[in-house]
């Protein structure tokens, strides 16, 4: 047992090293960070008044109910007296994300025993959960209207005139539309953004994986090199420099992009048969229609760029791991240099699924977008939403940073630095 | 040709200006201890580092001005250099010889002299993984002089080998020198210098201290073997 002990002890030693342990912690930095960030974008939302354009056709007590009932639910109403589509054209301009339209005959229908209807139009900035707040917070005003008028319902004498119970328990309905750019349909913003989700789900993944397969494969292979003294062999024969440089990672993104095609293939078969088993299966017919007329749907072309996206995102990510990789002498340490890719791409995956970046601080929001692989886990959105201006700027901006650090890849290459820098828990030593 | 040669890492100086000149065909030998320069010394004329100052020339061209001209004229063989385990021994040498030749036919004749001086017989078809240290490292001495280099720069070459194949490695470099080859090695194995070498340069802390046959250092210094001419000057 003691000798036991013993080598557990020496394994634990082995296995915690400061290599191991610092990636850790910037992980759990990273997380505070995210967590921070999306805490105070929803205490904001919490605290801020959301604004919700409202327009009553009906002018009955009951409307007038409903607004009440809104502000005191912390929403900032503004009244049009314009028709829908010229309130929707209005408050989009001023950043508006929810409009209130009571009809006519509103109140009318609920006192003979009809459901007085309600619509809701949602104006989605962007597929984050984010945007779908605020449309529950005034379907829970409507559920508490419903509760309120039905209380009242069910006091009066209207109960003996025999009206059914379904109609005394939510005698107010809505509907919700969803405004997608110059689009528009009925239906969830829920189920919507549920199946862009879904839809959008492997090009985050496939993109993680394969930046982290490939730095991890390029950064090895260079620290091998340096480790095996392989390297110093290659840099005294008579090949270019940048050759040797652009081999690795030539190598490296042909294995990514096979890599790629493999998840591409796995995941468009999992997400298919959770599609036809579960959501067509539910929703089939009216997510149909719903994509149909917001035309959510990625072109030939949609997937060209999208694809050129992922490629530039696995290019910048394999120039840092060669620069990373040079600054370690030991494959061991691998692990530990190309940690602050892994960060660059947790960052934006976690934010884009929680927050609507557009509604971070502008510092914050430059930050993100400053990581390049940002562009490519919005890109999805972006096409569907054709934002086709993002997507080229994503793109170049991305090609700039590949052609900045192929240049910096080229210097450490033509220098001693591939040879004598190393990083030692933070320090960045130079020697042989 | 070496001039004047300096260099530094941060703060420490590896090379205090160092001098010294080998001529074609010759075997010459820089001695010292670890950490006295000689590896620093091999990377520089090797262009795999650059000098602070000074400079060195390879058939009169420059490693700081002309390096892709050097390089074709040189090989080099780190100390305790491996090799890429996935490869074959022979799939090894191909790979190295294209990359020295153009021509086909070039690099043919350069796989089948390595194979010749690496002495491996059926095993040079087996994974680099399965080698011995000795037959990795003979492999590798195969690899630097089948190209028939101008200057083979060979760090340390026998270092961490058994009694046998030591003796079969400095046989192979012998063999090569005679061939008009220039060597340029490095040891701390004074008795393997005096053996190799025409001439020697006793190097520490940076600092050439003295340059000679072994015969004429022995002599300067009423020695009776390398060691006790390093033991005195490095004292002085």
């Amino acid at each position: 047992m003691r000798k036991f002990l013993t080598l557990t002890i020496k394994e634990i030693r082995e296995l915690l090293t400061p290599q191991m342990i610092l990636p850790l912690i910037i992980t759990v930095f990273i997380f505070m960070f995210i967590g921070q960030l999306i805490g105070s974008q929803a205490k904001t939302t919490g605290q801020e008044k959301t604004r919700v354009a409202f327009i009553d056709k009906d002018r009955s007590q009951i409307s007038e109910f409903v607004k009440k009932a809104l502000e005191k639910q912390n929403f900032k109403v503004i009244e049009y007296n314009a028709d829908v589509n010229k309130a929707i054209l209005l408050e989009r301009k001023k950043q508006g994300s929810l409009l209130v339209f009571i009809p006519e005959n509103f109140s009318e229908n609920i006192e003979i025993g009809k459901n007085g209807e309600v619509k809701i139009y949602i104006f989605l900035p962007s597929f984050s959960f984010a945007g779908v707040q605020k449309a529950s917070k005034i379907k829970a005003v409507i559920q508490g209207i419903n509760e309120v008028i039905s209380n009242n319902l069910i006091k009066s004498s209207t109960v003996q005139r025999g009206l059914k119970t379904d109609f005394l328990k939510n005698p107010v309905r809505f509907k919700e539309y969803v405004q997608i750019g110059n689009k528009q349909a009925q239906g969830s913003s829920e189920l919507i953004i549920s199946f862009v989700s879904n839809q959008s789900a492997f090009i985050p993944i496939i993109m993680t994986v394969v930046i982290i397969i490939s730095s991890q494969s390029v950064a090895t292979a260079i620290a091998a090199e340096k480790e095996n003294k392989t390297l110093e062999t290659l840099l005294a024969s008579p090949v270019s420099r940048s050759a040797i440089a652009l081999s690795k990672m030539f190598a490296s993104g042909l294995v990514a992009l096979l890599v790629a095609i493999f998840y591409i293939f796995g995941f468009r078969y999992y997400m298919n048969s959770i599609m036809e088993s579960d959501m067509n299966a539910r929703f089939g017919a009216e997510m149909s229609r719903i994509i149909e007329q917001l035309n959510l749907k990625l072109s030939a072309s949609d997937y060209v760029l999208l694809g050129l996206m992922i490629f530039l995102s696995v290019m910048v990510a394999l120039a840092i791991s060669i620069i990373l990789g040079s600054f370690t002498d030991n494959v061991k340490s691998v692990q530990a240099v190309i940690t602050p890719i892994m960060i660059l791409v947790l960052i934006p995956y976690l934010l884009t699924l929680f927050v609507d970046l557009t509604s971070l601080p502008k510092w914050a929001y430059l930050l993100v977008y400053l990581i390049p692989f940002t562009h490519t886990l919005q890109a999805v959105q972006n096409l569907f939403f054709s934002r086709y201006e993002l997507i080229l700027i994503g793109m170049g901006y991305q090609l700039v940073l590949f052609l900045a650090l192929l240049y910096v890849i080229r210097m450490m290459f033509h220098s001693d630095r591939i040879l004598t820098t190393r990083i030692k828990m933070g320090k960045i030593k130079i020697g042989v | 040709m070496v001039e004047n040669l300096t260099k530094s890492y941060g703060s420490l100086k590896a090379l205090k200006g160092i001098s010294f000149e080998a001529f074609r065909g010759e075997v010459f030998a820089l001695i010292g201890p670890n950490g006295a320069g000689k590896t620093t010394s091999l990377r520089i004329i090797s262009t795999i580092l650059t000098p602070d100052d000074g400079d060195v020339y390879v058939a009169n061209n420059s490693v700081r001005y002309k390096p892709e001209i050097v390089r074709s004229l040189i090989t080099y063989l780190p100390e305790d250099a491996g090799a890429y385990k996935n490869m074959t021994g022979i799939g090894y040498l191909k790979f190295m010889a294209s990359l020295y030749f153009d021509s086909k036919k070039d690099a043919r004749e350069a796989v089948e002299l390595g194979v010749e001086i690496a002495g491996l017989g059926d095993r040079l078809s087996s994974k680099i993984a399965t080698y011995s240290k000795g037959m990795a490292r003979k492999l590798l001495l195969a690899r630097a002089l089948m190209v028939r280099p101008v200057l083979a720069i060979l760090d340390e070459p026998t270092s961490g080998l058994d009694v046998m194949n030591s003796i079969e490695v400095r046989k192979i470099i012998k063999n090569f020198a005679r061939s008009g080859m220039t060597v340029l090695l490095s040891s701390h194995n004074m008795l393997e210098v005096e053996y190799l070498s025409d001439r020697v340069a006793i190097i520490d802390k940076g600092e050439i201290l003295e340059t000679g046959t072994p015969k004429e250092l022995k002599d300067k210094y009423n020695a009776s073997n390398l060691e006790e001419v390093f033991e005195v000057v490095s004292k002085n």
